[in-house]
């Protein structure tokens, strides 16, 4: 196990930030750490690497204590910061020189690094740039560099896509793909669940300092009642109407606003066609119609009663 | 691991603008705009001589000794340049500004002026001294003294002050001292910028750096060399500019004038060590306040207003005891006046104990690893 955490409590004076946290992650995983702001993602990475001082509980990396003063273990850890923590003084190669020597002290393999880990990020036309040249995609990317060239086995990356734009953000979810191929165990944290579905092997949820569910991606889905949801635009419906939809089978509740229905159905593998069959009986027409399946915002606001997204 | 941190420290300390201007440009602006107000200002050596109207009326046309007395203070860089015109003349004089007094001989001397001043005092001290002496002459004259006896009593003169000071001295070196005191403190800056990189609770350079396995006390270290090399050479680049541009003279004791920057640069940067190792206000807050504590020392070192500074030393001694600023610029004063001596060395002593307990202080409250809140 790289990770084991156990019953961590941190506080701040009256707010609980992390209440009885657990957390096992197994080596070689991906691991996404989902919840909305304020939920405790950051707190318990930064607990993790004894940045933060905590009340309660137990924290070992690689199967050893983890405190401020290891070293050894140190080496081996790699982070990537939801900020951007570069030096503006410094070129791209320079920061990513710097901060792998921190770890490196051998000059031509931190070199070699080096190189390595700007063709990783695909920052080669960009060697001599000072980071105020860089766009915000780009600078992502250097933060990234900066995190893993000294090859860590464990990665911590908080929130690394924020403010990215669709192609910079491909790309880095390419690049974590990579490097948990080369053998790094990744802690991925975010509040955008399409990331997480899309690079994480395992999934932790969390919200107010807990762990409120695990599993893959699958497992997580099954836990919640939800399994289909069918949406409708530009169609109109009679309150009878609506209350013969909430009786065709294995739906389980139906949202009707401004000429858009929204239908959840909690198992059965023809909802969709019932549905359609119900509307062309009754000669009812419709614009759009898509079904999908349940997402882990779906899980986490079954389970919470809340939405995952930015909450503000 | 040593020479990476160095190299990197001192790449980004002297790629920052921002730090380059206050440590290093700013004070040779402002010593520019000093040099150009300032220098000269004021100099004892260049008192010109005083315009006076003297009357030329029957009672100075016949007192030879007094004729004679004006013509030997009024030859080249004497005292006095006198104007030999009628009574009204020198009334016409007196309105108009061309003279600073009008000198009437009649039984005695009549001194009038229109307002006081420097000028003024200087003519109001030779007629005195002039009556005085005279009355003394006439007296030993009319108690039957000789020749010898008159001029031994004329040469018995007691000076109850002692100079104790070298040539050629300059007031306004003063102000020039406070520009070197505020920039020994300026230079707080680089250290500071050092410890917010370094400090998980300040920067996220800083945390990033703290997840290392770097040892703090090695980066502390690293951090404490750059910063004040770079702080040291920008204080000799400063005192080259006011030497050597300026043309300000600082005396010829150049170690010692070097002990006093270094003593100066220790001391502003320990400063900055204090302040960023207390609180967790953003590094700009950080420097604002590095600032605006340089400032108010360094105007009560004299460095807006002269006076300000033996107010201080009046009114509230230890003040100015404890006041960096004025410890860099009261060695310098005693550097220049004295030549040195136990005042100097006091101040030079005052900076390291101080720059010592600020140090000590501060790396009590930074080699901390884990923060309650970041």
């Amino acid at each position: 196990m790289i990770i084991h955490v156990e019953q961590l409590v941190k506080r701040y004076k009256d707010l609980i930030a992390l209440d009885h946290f657990d957390l096992d992650v197994q080596e070689g995983e991906v691991l996404g750490l989902l919840g909305p702001n304020g939920s405790g993602k950051t707190t318990a990475i930064n607990c993790m690497l004894s940045l933060l001082k905590y009340d309660k509980g137990k924290i070992e990396l690689f199967g050893k204590p983890m405190t401020a003063n290891s070293y050894d273990i140190k080496r081996d850890i790699g982070l990537v910061l939801q900020n951007v923590a570069v030096f503006d003084e410094l070129s791209v190669e320079e920061n990513i020189d710097y901060f792998c020597g921190l770890y490196i002290y051998d000059k031509a393999q931190r070199q070699r690094l080096v190189n390595e880990a700007i063709d990783f990020v695909e920052l080669n036309d960009f060697r001599k740039f000072r980071p105020k040249k860089l766009s915000g995609g780009l600078l992502r990317r250097l933060n990234i560099a900066c995190g893993i060239a000294h090859r860590p086995k464990l990665i911590f990356m908080d929130e690394p896509t924020v403010a990215v734009d669709p192609q910079s953000r491909n790309s880095i979810l390419n690049g974590i793909r990579r490097l948990n191929k080369e053998g790094a165990t990744i802690v991925y944290t975010s509040h955008y669940m399409e990331e997480v579905e899309e690079i994480c092997s395992h999934i932790v949820i969390m919200d107010n300092g807990k762990m409120v569910a695990q599993g893959t991606r699958e497992q997580l889905k099954a836990m919640i009642s939800l399994k289909e949801k069918i949406e409708i635009d530009q169609i109109k419906l009679s309150s009878q109407q609506l209350d013969a939809i909430r009786d065709i089978a294995n739906i389980n509740e139906v949202q009707y606003y401004g000429e858009h229905l929204e239908v959840k159905c909690n198992g059965g593998d023809h909802n969709l066609v019932n549905l359609l069959d119900y509307f062309k009986e009754n000669n009812i027409d419709f614009g759009m119609i898509y079904s999908k399946l349940p997402t882990l915002n779906d899980v986490f606001l079954e389970i919470t009663g809340k939405e995952l997204r930015d909450q503000g | 691991m040593m020479w990476h941190l160095m190299k990197y420290r001192f790449k980004t300390l002297l790629k920052d603008r921002s730090l380059l201007f206050f440590s290093i440009l700013f004070p040779i602006v402002l010593a520019t705009f000093f040099g150009m107000t300032l220098k000269g200002a004021y100099n004892v050596d260049t008192l010109k001589p005083v315009e006076v109207a003297i009357v030329t009326n029957e009672n100075y046309d016949q007192d030879q000794a007094f004729q004679e007395f004006i013509k030997t203070i009024s030859q080249e860089d004497g005292l006095l340049a006198p104007r030999y015109v009628s009574e009204k003349e020198a009334e016409s004089l007196l309105e108009s500004g061309d003279v600073k007094g009008i000198i009437t001989k009649t039984e005695t001397i009549l001194l009038k002026v229109k307002s006081s001043g420097i000028d003024q005092t200087i003519l109001k001290t030779v007629t005195d001294e002039y009556l005085v002496k005279s009355h003394m002459i006439e007296n030993l004259l009319a108690n039957g003294a000789d020749f010898q006896q008159l001029m031994a009593t004329m040469n018995d003169t007691t000076n109850y002050l002692q100079s104790n000071s070298t040539d050629n001295v300059n007031l306004s070196v003063i102000f020039f001292y406070t520009i070197i005191a505020m920039s020994s403190l300026y230079g707080g800056n680089w250290y500071m910028r050092c410890i917010c990189d370094t400090t998980a609770n300040l920067s996220d350079r800083g945390i990033r750096f703290n997840v290392s396995p770097v040892k703090k006390s090695q980066a502390l270290l690293c951090d404490f060399i750059a910063a004040n090399v770079i702080q040291f050479v920008s204080m000799l680049i400063l005192l080259a500019y006011l030497i050597f541009v300026i043309g300000i003279d600082f005396g010829n004791q150049i170690s010692l004038i070097f002990l006093t920057i270094l003593g100066g640069s220790l001391a502003g940067s320990s400063m900055g060590s204090l302040i960023s190792a207390v609180g967790t206000q953003a590094y700009q807050v950080k420097t604002s306040l590095l600032v605006g504590i340089t400032m108010l020392m360094s105007f009560l070192s004299g460095m807006m207003m002269v006076q300000v500074k033996y107010y201080v030393q009046a009114y509230a001694p230890i003040i100015a005891k404890i006041n960096p600023a004025n410890m860099i610029t009261d060695a310098f004063y005693s550097l220049y006046y004295y030549g040195g001596g136990s005042r100097f060395y006091m101040n030079i002593a005052s900076l390291f104990i101080f720059s010592g307990i600020l140090y000590f202080i501060s790396f009590i409250i930074l080699r901390r690893k884990q923060y309650d809140s970041l």
